[in-house]
């Protein structure tokens, strides 16, 4: 049975812990989407590389439809909130994205397409300035497009906006999962006409996914007090008929526990003018994913999302894989090395004082010995995109490393024997009184388990002994605060050698930040692999400060380089984000960015009956 | 309940005068550790209007032999090895269950041991009499329960009216016994077969009921089957009596000879073990030894290990039911054949010392007398 | 015997009152809380988290919380303060009687003693009205199967009593240890596999009603489609019930019809039914009257004391068919760590066990007329 944690959101790298097969995956909200572009040439500050960034050539182009038609979208957790701003998992964020348009959307081959807004500023056109305008760390300038309206035939203006930037900012209102980064680097918002002014007290270079999940209607939420909103007021099951939405739909009707059911918003237009084709989409909440690929099969609904790796083989078994659709996630599986010197395994009690993975040497070691393609081949039937950095192929400053690991045992050998490793009388090597043998930790998810007996048996070739510790997701994801030195394995404890878990980094490099850089250890920070490198800690500084993107670029280019030069991580391969599809529904893409696979919802029609 | 095994070749009836005659009847249990064989071949009969006492320990037999008469027991694990019983001028053992349970409570009934344990705690003392009667007789509900109260009023319960709708939880163990004879009595049955009717009870209470079986036996035209381990019980109340030891007939007479002038060593055994006010102050006599285990029977006479009697003889010739001091008694016993003769008299003196004075010379003009 | 009902209610308050006790300490010692569901999220920061408590009301000391979870305490009158104890005044209403009182007497709205379950950190709603709207799926589902699989059980049981080491008896016995042995959701995966889309295809596997052509159950749109197309409607509930009642049956029938069997080998050994055989009762009458009667009584209780489970349900069979009912409603907020929630179905749920216990005494003072209160 699946347990199902909450994904979390945001420009913040989540955890994919996950205990039963597909557990966990981590959502990205749209919130968190991603990097802003730059657009070609850098006009201001030009960047020699600049050229090489391209955030916004989408090649997606849908097919002309008809108009009328249900679909009935379906999902094995319930999506129970829906103010665009306290959600908090995948499947509320695909409820967000079909009723609520944003200033930019992510599209499925991971640029930046201008929706509510006319286009995308950045410091090439001249949207963005940084310095800006009046003291400003930076201005941006959005043009929104003529003609947004509510649901309810309001007009969507400036104002919404900045009330949505005085509702976020507001001290009482806490809890927000995608936080208030970014937001708080507002000064104001300045609003003329269809021109909408940002003043930034800092560079921001995040600012093209702020109000990544939509505005809040003002003329509605004004009347709404903070304390009553962060019980959900206003977007109840019993308010959502009434709640006016930015999106191509609109809340119908609501049965909790059943289904949602979402109309066209006629009140939408895309930029030619066209609302939804759709007449309907129900979203159907099953509880269990195998009882939902049933129901699939069963003809009970034409959309099954949230699926991965895991339910390949049963959509196989279902004979259904035709009807499938199978993208590389931005979620990649990997060994986390504890970089920590002194504080690593306690449970790991004979090898002497020290912390083995913490020597270069020894992570170095690992890389080499593992293989890739046999983990890929034995467990994974071949289907898995080898992982080389936490980066995703598709991501727009991802720089494809000039070597590709593959397994080398006389490499790892070596690495070894320059690190002063030597072996001993039973084969494991020691250096200095400490003896290369170390902890794998994971959870009890099976697959991840024979990767590590792998992993362990390549290890023995090379003198170092690995166990393997299965544990349970709930020890090692427990936060600072929810774990103690006891707990086993937990990563924020830094109790441990070696753990193997998966990742989900949205597109914007930003998000790397509170995981790699060195000021961002536990309990405070999300670097709960204790990596402390000056150089990475360099490049993430300058990705902060910089809204040039052609910087940015270079910089994540470095800390690329460096992270395969020093094994920061050992990545495996990336998740897949899976999705089942009737034939009948045209124009479904699905999307592995944090807007969702409803990214597109006004393009799906349907065919036949 | 299951049908019985069916038994091959039934003889003639009995002469109309006999209500009840069993002939030869084996009722043995199969169970896990083997067979046991409960009843082992006894016969005896029953003339209408008559009485008759079974005396015996626990494990003798007689209480199987009555369940077998009522045809209750359970088949398996008990099996109606061989015998006939004959009742009313039909033999009931190869008769259909159906028919069976015609004859149950109406010409033949039965009152139990315990009568707390064996009335239904849910239902009214009236409903228990009333069905009983809806079923034999095909009455109205109002007068099968009319009938009831007369039944209680029979046998001496005050306020019949009102006792009869109680639940037997609410009445006293004297009570619930008079209710138990009630019942037995409302279809006027030619047959009482009565289980230890008064055991359960205090001694006061015996008393009473004995007295009203007696009292009811007299008044209507009912044999009485009286099953008892108590031989003070067996001289109140029975004209004729048997005594069963390990699923056999021992001795058989009338009460006088049986009690007076027993002539089974274990029947000696029994009334040397009965307080006595003559022989207050002796120690009290118990029959030396246990009884047998059902699985391990001694081969020939059952009796022998524990008799004072014994010779070798008794463990190589099992004993026959053989005539012993006349007139209709007899005994199991080898002392009463030609074998036994040179020993018979240790047994007669000690039954002249067991028994008391009065009842000798009793017994003795009685002898005279015939 | 009113007496009697009378004192077991009254002894009934502080056994409630000890259960709350006792489900909120669980709660609290369980590991996680409400901001669990932001412990990965680096963009929430503890500032935050405490900030959210705070906005909660879980950031006050465990009694404090209780006390305003029951409605002990008056939140206008210093319930809201910080300390081990709440001052005098907070337990005060706000008509001057003490705040535990009904609401018409003390003025009290807010807390359990009012009828007030508080709201779900999960959705933001009312929670009576959350297991309000869960209760009577549940109850449809539940309720059929018990009937179902007590009656069955009752058959069963009976007739393996009754040839006992028969075949059937036999074959009754492998059927209770198997059922009483799988698993619920294996069995409901082997079901929906089986007469779901990858098989037979011939029922539907999840929720109450066909998305395509009906609205959802419960919802108003629902009623009117109910009252327009009666015969449609309850058809396709029933179709859906088919699976998981299905499932629910096989699973408990087990332990039901084991229980009953042995109280009818024990009716059936007593000396009062060989009185009816030695009364040449007919056969039936022995056995469905004076064995049958006797032998139901501990059913009874046994089976008044399964009540409770008419409203907790089913909770994997929900989660496996999709069932919007309570055990749907418990997963959620077990998951979400939605206090409120689960206090609401746990209390309730203990009210309930209690109620049954007391139901189950007194039905079983009137089917044995031994016992008198």
């Amino acid at each position: 049975m699946r347990k199902r944690l909450f994904g979390v959101l945001a420009i913040g790298a989540i955890v994919v812990g996950a205990c039963g097969p597909g557990a966990t995956t981590a959502p990205s909200t749209p919130a968190s989407a991603a990097p802003p572009a730059s657009a070609s040439a850098p006009s201001g500050s030009p960047s020699a590389s600049a050229s090489a960034v391209d955030l916004f050539g989408t090649k997606y182009s849908p097919k002309q439809g008809t108009a009328g038609g249900t679909v009935i979208f379906s999902d094995w957790q319930e999506a129970n909130l829906f103010n665009p701003y306290y959600f908090n998992q995948v499947t509320e964020a695909n409820v967000n994205t079909a009723t609520f348009d944003t200033l930019v959307s992510s599209t499925n081959d991971f640029k930046y397409a201008p929706s509510q807004a006319t286009t995308i500023p950045t410091l090439d056109n001249g949207g963005v300035k940084a310095p800006g305008d009046g003291g400003d760390a930076m201005t941006v300038t959005w043009t929104l497009r003529d003609g947004l309206k509510w649901s309810d035939g309001q007009d969507l203006t400036c104002d919404d906006f900045k009330f949505t930037l005085g509702w976020i900012m507001d001290k009482a209102n806490v809890g927000l999962p995608a936080g208030k980064t970014g937001y708080e680097d507002i000064k104001t918002i300045d609003c003329s006409g269809s021109t909408m002014v940002w003043h930034f007290t800092k560079v921001y270079e995040g600012y093209i996914t702020l109000f990544g999940t939509g505005v809040l209607p003002k003329h509605y939420m004004s009347s709404i007090s903070i304390k009553d909103a962060l019980t959900g007021k206003g977007w109840l099951a019993k308010d959502l008929p009434k709640a006016p939405v930015s999106g191509p739909f609109k809340f119908a009707s609501i049965t909790p526990g059943q289904e949602l059911r979402l109309a066209r918003n006629d009140n939408w237009k895309n930029k030619d003018g066209r609302s939804a084709y759709l007449d309907t989409i129900v979203f159907k909440w099953y509880k269990d994913a195998d009882a939902m690929i049933a129901g699939f099969k069963s003809g009970e609904h034409d959309v099954d999302t949230d699926l991965n790796d895991a339910d390949v083989p049963k959509i196989k078994d279902q004979g259904l894989t035709d009807q499938s659709l199978a993208l590389d996630s931005l979620t990649y599986e990997f060994l986390r090395p504890n970089w920590s010197t002194d504080t690593c395994s306690p449970r790991v009690t004979d090898r002497g004082k020290g912390c083995p993975v913490s020597d270069a040497a020894i992570r170095t070691a690992i890389k080499w010995a593992l293989d890739k393609n046999a983990i890929n081949t034995q467990l994974l039937g071949g289907n898995a995109a080898l992982a080389e950095t936490n980066v995703s192929p598709n991501a727009w400053f991802y720089v494809a490393p000039t070597e590709t690991s593959k397994q080398d045992l006389d490499r790892a050998n070596k690495a070894l024997d320059d690190g002063g490793w030597t072996k001993g009388a039973d084969g494991t090597r020691s250096k200095g009184g400490l003896k290369a043998k170390i902890e794998m930790c994971t959870t009890t998810r099976q697959v991840r388990q024979d990767t590590l007996a792998l992993v362990s048996s390549w290890l023995k070739q090379v003198g170092i002994e690995a166990v393997v510790n299965p544990v349970s997701p709930d020890d090692m994801f427990a936060s600072y605060n929810e774990s103690t030195d006891q707990t086993p394995c937990a990563l924020s404890r830094y109790k441990y050698d070696i753990a193997e878990h998966a990742f989900s980094v949205p597109l914007d490099p930003l998000s790397n930040y509170p995981v790699y850089h060195s000021s961002q250890l536990e309990p405070d920070g999300a670097n709960d692999g204790h990596i402390t490198d000056p150089d990475i800690d360099k490049d993430l500084e300058t990705v902060k400060s910089n809204v040039d993107f052609a910087k940015v670029k270079d910089a994540m280019a470095d800390f690329q380089k460096i992270y395969v030069e020093k094994t920061i991580e050992i990545p495996l391969y990336f998740r897949k984000e899976v999705y089942l599809v009737n034939p009948r529904v045209q124009n479904f893409t699905g999307n592995p960015t944090s807007a969702g696979p409803t990214w597109n919802a006004a393009d799906w029609f349907v065919t036949g009956s | 309940m299951t049908e019985p095994k069916v038994v091959a070749g039934v003889g003639v009836p009995p002469p109309p005068e006999i209500l009840l005659d069993v002939r030869n009847l084996k009722t043995h249990f199969h169970v896990m550790d083997g067979t046991v064989p409960a009843v082992d071949g006894i016969s005896f009969s029953l003339p209408r209007g008559e009485t008759l006492g079974i005396v015996g320990e626990s494990g003798s037999g007689k209480s199987v032999t009555a369940l077998t008469i009522m045809r209750l027991l359970d088949i398996p694990p008990a099996e109606i090895v061989e015998g006939e019983i004959w009742f009313d001028g039909k033999e009931i053992l190869s008769m259909p269950i159906d028919r069976m349970r015609r004859i149950r409570g109406n010409d033949m009934a039965m009152i139990f041991q315990e009568p707390l344990t064996s009335l239904n705690p849910v239902f009214t003392v009236g409903d228990q009499i009333a069905e009983q009667v809806e079923t034999h007789r095909k009455v109205r509900r109002k007068e099968a329960w009319d009938r009831a109260i007369q039944s209680l009023k029979l046998v001496g319960i005050p306020s019949p009216e009102r006792r009869v709708k109680q639940y037997p939880h609410e009445m006293s163990g004297g009570m619930r016994q008079r209710v138990m004879i009630a019942m037995a009595l409302s279809c006027e049955p030619k047959l009482l077969i009565a289980d230890e009717p008064t055991t359960a009870l205090d001694v006061t209470i015996q008393a009473q009921i004995l007295e009203l079986l007696k009292e009811i036996q007299d008044r209507t035209d009912s044999a009485l089957l009286l099953i008892t381990h108590d031989l003070g019980v067996v001289a109140e109340m029975v004209e004729n009596v048997v005594v069963m030891y390990a699923g056999q007939i021992v001795e058989e007479g009338s009460v006088d000879q049986v009690l007076m002038t027993p002539r089974a060593p274990y029947t000696m055994g029994l009334l040397a073990s009965i307080p006595n006010v003559h022989k207050r102050g002796d120690r009290l006599s118990v029959i030396k030894g246990v009884v047998p285990s059902p699985f391990n029977l001694p081969p020939a006479c059952r009796f022998e290990p524990r008799c004072p009697y014994a010779w070798d003889l008794c463990r190589r010739e099992p004993p026959e039911l053989v005539a012993a001091g006349g007139r209709g008694q007899r005994a199991r016993c080898l002392l009463h054949t030609p074998a036994g003769e040179s020993r018979r008299r240790d047994l007669l003196e000690a039954v002249e010392t067991l028994v008391d004075v009065p009842a000798q010379q009793e017994a003795a003009a009685e002898a005279a007398g015939a | 015997m009113s007496k009697y009902v009378i004192r077991r209610v009254v002894q009934a308050i502080p056994v409630l009152f000890g259960i709350t006790i006792v489900v909120y300490l669980i709660l609290l010692l369980a590991p996680g809380g409400p901001t669990a569901r932001f412990a990965n999220n680096p963009r929430v920061t503890s500032e935050d988290r405490e900030a959210f408590k705070k906005a909660w009301g879980l950031d006050q000391p465990p009694l404090i919380q209780y006390c305003r979870w029951m409605g002990l305490c008056n939140p206008d009158k210093g319930g809201n303060v910080l300390g081990v104890l709440p001052p005098p005044d907070a337990f005060i209403g706000n008509t001057g009687w003490p705040q535990f009182l009904p609401t018409p007497i003390s003025g009290g709205t807010n807390g359990v003693l009012h009828g007030d379950f508080g709201v779900s950190i999960e959705t933001g709603e009312d929670v009576g009205a959350r297991i309000g709207r869960a209760a009577l799926p549940t109850f449809i589902l539940v309720g059929l199967a018990f009937i179902i699989w007590v009656f069955i059980a009752l058959v069963i049981g009976v007739n393996a009593a009754l040839r006992r080491y028969s075949i059937f008896d036999q074959a009754a016995t492998v059927f209770a240890y198997v059922g009483y042995a799988m698993p619920t959701f294996w069995l409901g995966i082997m079901l929906i596999f089986t007469f779901g889309g990858p098989g037979l295809n011939i029922l539907p596997v999840s929720g109450m009603t066909n998305t395509r052509a009906s609205p959802p159950f419960g919802s108003d749109a629902y009623w009117t489609y109910f009252g327009d197309h009666t015969i449609n409607a309850l058809l396709d509930i029933g179709r859906h019930l088919i699976l998981p009642v299905f499932t629910l049956v096989v699973v408990n029938i087990a332990g039901d019809s084991r229980f009953i069997r042995a109280s009818m080998l024990e009716a059936l050994g007593q000396d009062y039914v060989r009185t009816a055989k030695a009364k040449g009762l007919p056969g039936r009458v022995v056995t469905f009257k004076h064995a049958l009667r006797n032998a139901l009584l501990p059913v009874v209780t046994n089976i008044g004391l399964e009540i409770p489970f008419l409203f907790t349900g089913a909770i994997v069979t929900e989660t496996i068919f999709s069932w919007p009912g309570i055990g749907s409603l418990t997963i959620g907020a077990t998951r979400a760590f939605d206090y409120p929630t689960l206090m609401g179905v746990l209390l309730i749920t203990s009210f309930l066990v209690v109620l049954a216990n007391l139901l189950a005494d007194i039905v079983y003072a009137f089917v044995d007329p031994r016992i008198k209160y």
